[in-house]
């Protein structure tokens, strides 16, 4: 095996994978978003009260959390490719990465919080 | 030893000087050995010129229609116009086919016919569709393939080196010295066996389809050592050189094809050779062209023809000639799908070159005394495996057959003898090269110098060639070597001396030019590429033996006591197309 | 064919005098058919002899003579200056350490090549003559055989620049060349070598090296092809 460039201890195949089919995922959700928001509303305004009317339906946090998830997901790791090409060390890539996913963690959690409120607030 | 000079200071078996086909397919077949073998570049291995070669690689594998060696060989011998040494051309075309084979396992993606085989067009001069190809980029896959596999066994290389002098002493090679273009600085390369495979030397002409790098430095370098250069006055021009450039326009066009044609749009080939057209060998055809243009036929009555390629249609061309319809679009801005390309005849190929054997040994004299431990091969020997005309595709096979035929006689001496101690002051020589230029008083530089022999070698040692005009080249090459006596040149810093390396390289130029006219002006007859319009006919009585010329006391002394090898079977004939 | 006066902004540098690249200006007369070696040639044959930069074949195939003209990486041999107007910018390629004026150091250009295994690996018995080879397992790399290694590709690469260990597209697509040659038996070898960071993956499908590409072979969509052959040997 020829070792004698600088390989990086994980190969990126995986994510470049997983970027693809969130990518696909993405597309289908945003498909799904237009059409539950702007065409089966026929023409009524997309404002607070629709939104809260929609939240008891079961699959609109589904959709919802879904469409948090790869997003988020795809967000973030295309941003940290991003980074990865311009920092070479050890300790920078650890600060990114851990910046990333702490950023990651935090929008999931507020944004988790967010539908169950939303779900629970039409379930009152 | 000083640590500097221990640096610069390198011992290695097999030292070949050249990246091209002859040199990396021998280098291959040393370092395949075991033993060491390194390449020495005045450029990257793949900036070399074999690259450039374009159409195919001859090989009689019979893939697309019945074939066989004996027709390889005769077509060869009568393309020569039988200046070629028959042995040689007969361990030749029996080794082609290996060759080819070679290559493909190598990897060469050879354009294939509907069953999966190697591809072959019909070439000039070649009775057979001969000519193995990939597209119209023929040369540069051989050269990056072979590239590649002298990669996997480990040669090493010494890109970017300019050799100035040859370490030679009772006729045994001893190694060479050369300067590190990059970093500045002379190298000693200490070797058992040393190859010469430097390609031709068109450079002298301006009209040209060489490389910049094409300047004749093997053959001047072996001129400088004392021995001797064979039928230097053999040089091919091709007939189809994109106009004003020079640059080739491969003969695979014709091969396809294509025509040439005249000012009143006539296939004049007709007149010329009736029975092979367009398709006749490089001599024949780029007379033709030269007597249109000089009778007033040329397009406009200017010096140019047209190559048309519009009949083949877009598919063929940009399927089978992608490259050449890139060069005639990009260079002079005509789309070949819908316009005739202007051409001329273009110095393309050296026949002669360093004297050698069949074992690829560099000899002496006209007895074929061997020099121990130097060889050569490719476009910068002369075997003569092309006499007085190369046929097309030829070249390539010559480069990688002789280029593996001298890999397997350089690791058989290396094996048997040991280094040969170095001369005394080994860096003389190179050293005074280059302090003369920089340290000299004169006031000359080196391009207009070049310019004006370059243009004169065009206008007087083109295709038709005369005693009075030859006479003039003589003066004018003498007037210039004096004038290079009184070169320098502007930058004096040791990295990357661009000015250094073209000074040096004009040495050269200067150098074996007048081997080349002094050969042609005593040829008093016409052969092959070498045509006189004061000695229209070929002369077999006389001049049916080679040209040996060396540099003595500052004057070019010429022998023709080497005859030429003629088999029983293949006596010279008229030669009709 | 006339003469005109251009205009002409190199990028020197001299080793030993220059601190750091400077910029000098000629005036030139030139033919206007001249391509940008031959304007190259005139400066350093008639003005300034101590310009350096590469040159061989003058035709298109031998890959010395990439350089940047006015922030295009072109081959100085083949392009016309009519493409650029009469004021010209000419420097190195960039993402080289520069020896001297246009001169780039190339070897760890070339050094990335040998990394990928760059030579036909057979582990069957030869055949007596040639492999079979249909034309259509040919076209799957036909194209890619063109590459000169002119350097041109990556040069332009964004992601080349601030990483020097990625292989780059010209050695990528080395890789891919013989990874999808019928006759090869190294993929596996050469798939493992390429599946990583600073390989493959670190190609973000700019399609720099595309457009740099002398040659105009299709290197993006090739290096595409290869990220999913590296996926489907991984699965």
């Amino acid at each position: 095996m020829n070792k004698d460039f600088k390989q990086t201890s994980r190969s990126g195949s995986l994510a470049w994978l997983l970027q693809r089919i969130s990518a696909v995922i993405l597309f289908i959700l945003l498909l799904l978003h237009f059409v539950t928001y702007h065409f089966l509303g026929k023409g009524q305004a997309v404002d607070y009260h629709w939104v809260v009317s929609k939240a008891g339906n079961w699959w609109f946090p589904l959709l919802q959390f879904a469409f948090l998830l790869t997003a988020l997901y795809h967000g973030l790791n295309g941003v940290w490719s991003v980074l990865e090409d311009y920092t070479s060390s050890r300790s920078w890539r650890l600060l990114w990465y851990s910046l990333l996913l702490t950023v990651g963690v935090v929008l999931l959690f507020v944004g988790t919080l967010t539908i169950i409120k939303l779900y629970t607030l039409q379930a009152a | 030893m000083k640590i500097e000079e221990a640096r610069n200071h390198h011992t290695i078996d097999a030292v070949i000087v050249g990246a091209g086909l002859a040199g990396l397919r021998a280098a291959l077949e040393v370092a395949k050995s075991g033993l060491s073998a390194a390449v020495i570049s005045k450029v990257y291995p793949t900036r070399s010129h074999s690259g450039g070669a374009q159409g195919g690689i001859a090989a009689a594998l019979a893939n697309v229609s019945e074939d066989s060696l004996e027709a390889h060989m005769f077509d060869t011998i009568k393309g020569s116009d039988y200046l070629a040494d028959q042995d040689i051309i007969e361990r030749f075309v029996n080794e082609a086919l290996k060759t080819v084979y070679e290559f493909e396992h190598m990897g060469v993606p050879f354009s294939r016919t509907a069953d999966g085989r190697i591809n072959q067009r019909p070439f000039g001069g070649h009775s057979a569709p001969r000519a193995c190809f990939a597209q119209d980029i023929t040369g540069h896959v051989l050269l990056h393939t072979l590239y590649e596999q002298c990669l996997r066994h480990n040669v090493l290389f010494f890109n970017e080196f300019q050799v100035l002098s040859l370490l030679l002493q009772d006729d045994v090679s001893r190694g060479l010295v050369a300067w590190d273009i990059r970093a500045g600085g002379l190298h000693i390369f200490h070797a058992r066996a040393v190859l010469l495979a430097t390609g031709g030397y068109g450079r002298a002409w301006k009209v040209t389809s060489n490389a910049h790098a094409n300047t004749g430095d093997g053959v001047a370098l072996v001129l400088d050592a004392g021995l001797p250069l064979e039928d230097m006055e053999f040089v091919q021009f091709h007939p189809t050189g994109l106009y004003k450039h020079g640059i080739l326009l491969s003969e695979a066009a014709r091969g396809e094809g294509a025509y040439i044609v005249n000012d009143k749009n006539e296939r004049f080939m007709k007149t010329y050779a009736a029975a092979k057209m367009e398709l006749a060998p490089r001599d024949v055809v780029s007379r033709a062209e030269q007597t249109e243009i000089n009778e007033g036929r040329g397009i406009g009555g200017r010096d140019y023809v047209y190559l048309d390629l519009r009949h083949l249609g877009q598919q063929k061309i940009l399927e089978r000639l992608p490259q050449i319809y890139d060069l005639a679009l990009n260079y002079l801005k005509v789309d070949a799908i819908k316009e005739p390309v202007p051409i001329q005849p273009t110095a393309h190929y050296s026949m002669g070159g360093i004297p050698a054997n069949v074992r690829t040994e560099v000899i002496k004299d006209g007895k074929g005394t061997v020099i121990r431990g130097l060889y050569t091969a490719g476009e910068t020997s002369c075997l003569s495996l092309h006499g007085a005309n190369r046929l097309g595709t030829n070249s390539l096979q010559d480069a990688a057959t002789f280029g593996r035929i001298a890999g397997i006689h350089m690791t058989e001496f290396c094996r048997e003898n040991g280094f040969a101690e170095l001369p005394a002051k080994p860096l003389d020589v190179a050293q005074g090269k280059i302090d003369r230029l920089w340290s000299g008083q004169g006031k000359e530089r080196h391009a207009p110098i070049r310019e004006m022999l370059q243009v004169n070698m065009t206008q007087t040692m083109g295709v038709f060639r005369n005693q009075d005009e030859m006479l003039k080249m003589l003066a004018v090459i003498k007037e210039l070597q004096e004038r290079y006596r009184r070169v320098t040149v502007d930058d004096r810093g040791a990295a990357f001396n661009l000015d250094l390396i073209e000074a040096l390289e004009l040495e050269n130029l200067l150098s074996f030019s007048e081997v080349i006219v002094e050969g042609a002006l005593a040829r008093k007859e016409s052969r092959g590429a070498h045509f006189r319009s004061d000695f229209p006919k070929r002369n077999d009585g006389e001049w049916l033996r080679h040209t040996l010329a060396w540099r003595r006391n500052g004057k070019i002394v010429l022998d023709f006591s080497k005859g030429v090898v003629i088999y029983p079977q293949y006596q010279p004939q008229e030669r009709k197309y | 064919m006339a003469m005109i006066d251009i205009r002409v902004k190199i990028l020197r540098y001299q080793p030993g005098q220059d601190a750091k690249p400077r910029w000098q200006v000629f005036a030139v007369k030139v033919e206007d058919e001249s391509t940008i070696l031959d304007v190259l040639n005139e400066i350093h044959w008639q003005h300034d002899g101590t310009l350096a930069y590469r040159r061989s074949c003058r035709s298109s195939i031998c890959g010395s003579c990439a350089m940047k003209v006015n922030g295009r990486n072109v081959l100085a041999c083949e392009t016309p200056i009519h493409r650029f107007g009469t004021k010209l910018k000419i420097e190195p390629l960039s993402g080289f350490e520069i020896i001297k004026d246009l001169v780039v150091d190339l070897d760890p250009f070339f050094e990335k090549l040998k990394r990928i295994k760059p030579y036909l690996i057979v582990d069957r018995p030869m055949p007596d003559k040639e492999f079979v080879q249909s034309p259509q397992q040919l076209e799957q790399i036909g194209e890619s055989t063109l590459c000169i290694l002119c350097a041109a590709c990556s040069a332009a690469c964004p992601s080349s620049w601030p990483n020097s260990d990625y292989l780059g597209p010209a050695a990528l697509l080395k890789a891919y060349r013989f990874v999808f040659d019928s006759r090869d038996d190294g993929a596996d070898d050469r798939l493992e070598i390429v599946n990583d960071k600073n390989g493959v993956w670190r190609c973000h499908t700019i399609f720099n090296c595309m457009e740099a590409c002398p040659k105009k072979i299709k290197i993006t969509e090739y290096l595409s092809r290869l990220k999913l052959k590296v996926v489907e040997n991984s699965l």
